[in-house]
């Protein structure tokens, strides 16, 4: 891992007293004067990495022009969208990069239909084998309701200091915590990476390699329209649109619901009337869900569409879902 | 806690170590290799393999280091479906003393794999060589305890390989002595070659 220009700690040779060359994570050291190895003892902390920052504000306007346009966000929204705020901040992740080693054993399911027409359910054993490394990340502080909570990326160009006037949020969760929290993540990932559906044994050790704080360089850009404000973050490394809110647009929540009822009424339809005329129940099933699907996910979009939302931020319409399973199993989703 | 830096020494002869490899252990040159961390420093055994009579240049052979560990394996319940005949008349084994080879190194999965099952169903034949001589050795960078971790992987991968299907596996793994053993390996061609 290359940490040559990871955040240095200032610390002196023992036999000479001359600087020694460290960074946060490192563990041992060679004194360039005198060539003694040296064993940093105590907190050596994390290796820590700030990413520089590529945008400037006429960059991240632009950006955010094209984000205006994308989607099926208002359609005069680049027109009549005010920008009020463009502003860089750093912003903490953990990433937690470690190796996998288990195994994942259990069955799927397959139906079949015999000669006489009866269902039957077989068990298909599986035994998956999981070794490769695996990389975990998350936001090291509060991220409030900006909806990003991963590291991007991790490409961006490492600096020892930042070389601007640039807010940097501190990380406010301890690397042990997030230590125990990324090998519990790695593990359940590991897990699911074998596609096993049902489970009758699993064992899985995580080795960790290292854990970093990155400080990453986001841009926040808050706008107006029609009297609300709304926001958007933007990658300060690429430029590209991270998470944001727009208003949506009333033409296409009408064309998703009427488009959706039809398109989904009529593979209902369809599908109800196949079944009457004696084809097999599977077919006419398959097609009554997907009708129902069609179906319910324009209703949702025509329900919750007037505002559209992108990133990791919790979605209306997942409310909604989850909602509607809370009350139908009484658990908590 | 304050951050301290310590010159690092020799437990055994208090010479102070001059290795500049980034290594988990530290050789000194009176022969001990020890390794520390935030509990204490301990020593840590180790062999070295002797190489055979070889024409190649010392720049190509490499000691590749590895955990040899002296385990004690117990199988108390295994399910499996298929694998029947296997079972029927196969050497099914059920646990016992076994030597686990697991590489001390940051290899790809695939070849980190090969060779611990390779070393494990086959242990090396190797007559001690009293020092590395004039051969590099390649850094330690996996633990004594994730070594043991490792081997309790291998270990449940020895019962899934078997013929059937593994279902359920109640197991244990016990490590009761581990040394580091240095192996010769040529390097010349790319990829590792083994030299014992």
């Amino acid at each position: 891992m290359d940490t040559t220009n990871g955040i240095s700690l200032n610390l002196s040779c023992t036999s000479c007293g001359g600087a020694v060359d460290t960074v946060e994570g490192q563990r041992v050291v060679t004194c360039r004067y005198c060539q003694t190895l040296l064993y940093i003892d105590g907190d050596r902390g994390v290796y820590t990495a700030l990413f520089r920052n590529n945008l400037d504000n006429q960059r991240a306007k632009a950006s955010l022009d094209q984000w205006f346009d994308k989607g099926f966000k208002a359609r005069d929204l680049s027109k009549k969208a005010k920008v009020t705020e463009v502003y860089p901040i750093y912003l903490p992740f953990w990433r937690l990069m470690a190796r996998a080693a288990g195994w994942v054993c259990g069955y799927r399911e397959e139906h079949y239909t015999d000669k006489n027409g009866h269902s039957h359910t077989r068990r298909i054993p599986l035994e998956k084998m999981v070794f490769r490394d695996f990389e975990w990340s998350e936001i090291a502080c509060d991220p409030g309701d900006i909806g990003v909570t991963r590291l991007p990326s991790n490409r961006g160009q490492v600096v020892s200091h930042d070389e601007g006037d640039i807010p940097t949020f501190e990380a406010t969760t301890s690397p042990d915590d997030a230590k125990l929290k990324g090998i519990d993540s790695i593990r359940k990932m590991a897990v699911s990476s074998a596609s096993v559906p049902h489970i009758t044994f699993e064992k899985v050790h995580v080795l960790p390699r290292f854990l970093t704080l990155t400080f990453y360089p986001i841009w926040m850009c808050r706008y107006t329209y029609q009297g609300r404000t709304y926001f958007a973050t933007l990658d300060g490394i690429s430029g590209s649109s991270l998470s944001g809110r727009a208003p949506g647009d009333p033409l296409y929540q009408s064309l998703a619901l009427v488009g959706g009822a039809t398109a989904g009424g009529l593979i209902l339809g369809l599908s109800i009337t196949g079944l009457t005329a004696g084809i097999d129940i599977e077919i006419p099933a398959i097609g009554a869900i997907a009708g129902l699907i069609i179906f319910g996910l324009s209703f949702l979009f025509f329900r919750h569409g007037s505002e559209i939302t992108e990133g990791d931020i919790d979605r209306p319409y997942n409310k909604s879902i989850r909602g509607l399973i809370e009350d139908a199993t009484g658990l908590e989703v | 806690m304050p951050v301290n830096l310590t010159a690092v020494k020799c437990p055994s002869c208090g010479r102070p170590i001059t290795d500049h490899q980034t290594d988990r252990v530290f050789l000194c040159d009176c022969g001990v290799i020890h390794t520390r961390d935030d509990d204490g420093t301990r020593e840590v055994p180790y062999e070295v393999a002797a190489l055979p009579k070889t024409d190649l240049p010392s720049a190509s052979v490499i000691y590749v280091p590895f955990w040899r560990m002296d385990s004690e394996v117990t199988i108390d319940y295994e399910r499996t479906e298929g694998g029947f005949f296997h079972r029927l008349f196969g050497k099914d084994w059920k646990g016992g003393s076994i030597l686990i080879f697991v590489p001390a190194v940051e290899w790809d999965p695939g070849t980190y794999k090969q060779w611990s099952t390779t070393l494990t169903s086959k242990p090396p034949n190797y007559q001690r060589a009293p020092d590395f001589g004039e051969f590099q050795r390649m850094p330690v960078s996996v633990e004594e305890g994730e070594a043991a971790q490792l081997a309790d992987f291998l270990i449940l991968t020895f019962e899934a390989e078997k013929p059937g299907v593994l279902q359920e596996i109640s197991y244990e793994v016990r490590v009761l002595r581990s040394i580091l053993l240095y192996l010769p390996f040529d390097r010349s061609q790319g990829g590792f070659r083994p030299l014992f």
